[in-house]
């Protein structure tokens, strides 16, 4: 840590714990939120002083998050899971058969022995079963209708441009124009895809060549998705500082 | 490396090399003005999102929608103008739901804003709603309640008690009793659903912007019921809801005109650059300094 950034360290420290006294002091209500928004406040601006560089402040709060989720995430697996599947059945109900299930999942600790880890794969391997076991049903349930829907009539069987009632037995032009798209950009991608021979021959050059600048105008549209989901979250955080925390806008 | 970019002094090199504090300094002052003084930009509804809205109000009075939220604030910029609208619609119609969640947060997050909303449609807990929780393991989960909902969920989430201890699971048994499920999220959950739910059941999905483009494909395919684009979902929702007399304007509408504002920045970010390296590169071509 270089001078600047100790002092960047001691004096954001010391703003942001009288910070915290005076917000408890002035928000702290009975079944009031305000005291929570306080603080929302104070960790968005620390956790964004990394826009202007990496520093101890950021941190800080950065480790705070991680210690309050992890610590939330333990005290929810205990009270939604441990309890009420496992505890409350075995020792309240008399449910004793599923005590097994307690020694086999702390199994899994001894990935931390070395002499013992072999242990550790016991309970893996028993997921790993039920995962394998699942598997068909998964794949067949999420990609039988894709295939099924990737066959696709790419003749209109009603001359119009576009149908108001679209139907299974009805296809408009701008329908049949949708499905041949659909159809020409399947085919190129998967010629892009096969890799058992060479693309020498000229059809199969360009219709995969076809298939990459395809792909390629899908990322694009993904990336774009992308930024949204980002300024979306900017936004957000934006209008919690200057609505929700400082009040700056009247009521709309 | 060419003449242009070694002189850095030059307008149309600085213009390639703005410091990017700068950039966030500008975005956060375009993206604050609009947060500030709000205003309403035009938007055509996504027939994805229209599709989601009729599946929902098409709910029979004996059943139920079961709404996943498997999400937390992190995203509450997308996730929670979409629930928010969501719930808009299913208070006002007195249709009835059950929550769950993939996720410890995301079983609060629902839980807080349910909460808020409740009192303003006399919606009771047990009566109209209940809360299943957190849901550790979601294929087990899922198929669990296609059987049976008591043996998969022993207690609910906020009053710890059986399921038959609320009025509005008396006539709730299995998955055939529920309409749709509807699972908002900012990761590739919905896929959980549309593998392991009873065949039948609708499934809508309220994705992260992030995520929709790769829940296109199933809604194509018709294994999505309808599907709601991140914040524009959320107020295409938004305006459905009014359309129909079933809610009002929130958060979908208020964010769209900054993050309208922050594209327009981008676009123009991005049209600088490459207009001062075009220049930049002809000049150098023409023996200049770029400059």
């Amino acid at each position: 840590m270089n001078r600047q950034d100790r002092i960047f360290g001691i004096v954001g420290l010391a703003l942001a714990v009288p910070l915290a006294i005076v917000g408890y002091i002035v928000f702290q209500k009975p079944g009031s939120t305000a005291f929570n928004a306080f603080l929302g406040g104070i960790a968005t601006l620390a956790l964004y002083s990394l826009l202007y560089r990496e520093n101890p402040i950021y941190r800080l709060f950065e480790h705070v998050y991680l210690g309050l989720a992890a610590g939330y995430v333990s005290m929810m697996a205990i009270t939604s899971v441990v309890r009420p599947k496992w505890y409350e059945p075995v020792f309240e109900k008399g449910q004793w058969l599923w005590l097994w299930a307690l020694p086999l999942a702390l199994l899994a600790y001894f990935v931390f022995s070395k002499r013992h880890g072999w242990l550790s794969r016991i309970p893996l391997v028993i997921l790993a079963g039920f995962a394998a076991g699942q598997a068909f049903q998964a794949f067949a349930n999420l990609y039988f209708p894709q295939i099924r829907d990737s066959f696709r009539p790419v003749w209109p069987t009603t001359w119009r441009l576009d149908n108001p009632n679209p139907s299974p037995d009805s296809l408009s032009i701008s329908g049949a124009l949708n499905n041949i798209l659909f159809v020409v950009t399947l085919i190129s991608v998967l010629a892009y895809f096969l890799f058992s021979f060479e693309h020498k021959k000229p059809v199969v050059r360009s219709t995969a060549q076809l298939g990459r600048w395809l792909i390629m105008i899908g990322f694009g549209a993904i990336f774009g998705s992308t930024i949204m989901t980002r300024f979306a979250l900017l936004v957000d955080r934006m209008s919690f500082l200057l609505v929700e925390w400082l009040h700056l806008r009247g009521p709309t | 490396m060419d003449e242009a970019a070694d002189t850095k002094s030059g307008l149309l090199w600085k213009l390639q090399n703005i410091d990017r504090r700068i950039l966030y300094l500008v975005l956060l002052v375009v993206v604050a003005i609009p947060v500030l003084r709000p205003m309403n930009i035009t938007n055509a509804v996504d027939p994805m999102s229209e599709a989601l809205w009729k599946t929902i109000d098409a709910t029979p009075a004996d059943k139920i929608v079961l709404v996943s939220s498997t999400w937390s604030k992190a995203t509450r910029g997308e996730n929670g103008g979409q629930t928010r609208a969501l719930m808009e619609h299913l208070m006002n119609r007195r249709i009835r739901f059950a929550l769950s969640s993939f996720t410890a947060p995301g079983a609060q997050v629902i839980l807080d804003i349910v909460r808020d909303m409740a009192p303003r449609y006399n919606y009771q807990y047990g009566r109209d709603w209940v809360h299943l929780g957190f849901q550790a393991s979601p294929n087990n989960f899922v198929k669990g309640i296609n059987a049976d909902f008591r043996k998969t969920v022993r207690q609910d989430f906020v009053e710890k008690k059986p399921l038959d201890a609320f009025p509005m699971m008396a006539r709730v048994k299995s998955i055939d009793d529920v309409h749709m499920v509807v699972e908002i999220s900012a990761s590739a959950v919905h896929n959980i659903w549309m593998q392991f739910i009873k065949p039948g059941v609708r499934v809508g999905f309220c994705p992260t912007s992030v995520m929709a483009p790769e829940s296109l494909p199933y809604y194509s395919s018709r294994q999505l019921a309808g599907v709601l684009w991140g914040a524009k979902g959320a107020y295409d929702y938004e305006q459905l809801n009014v359309r129909n007399g079933t809610g009002r304007y929130g958060m979908g509408r208020e964010y769209m005109a900054p993050l309208s504002a922050a594209f327009a920045l981008v676009i123009v970010s991005i049209t600088i650059g490459n207009v001062a390296m075009f220049l930049g590169r002809k000049q150098t071509r023409r023996g200049g300094s770029g400059s």
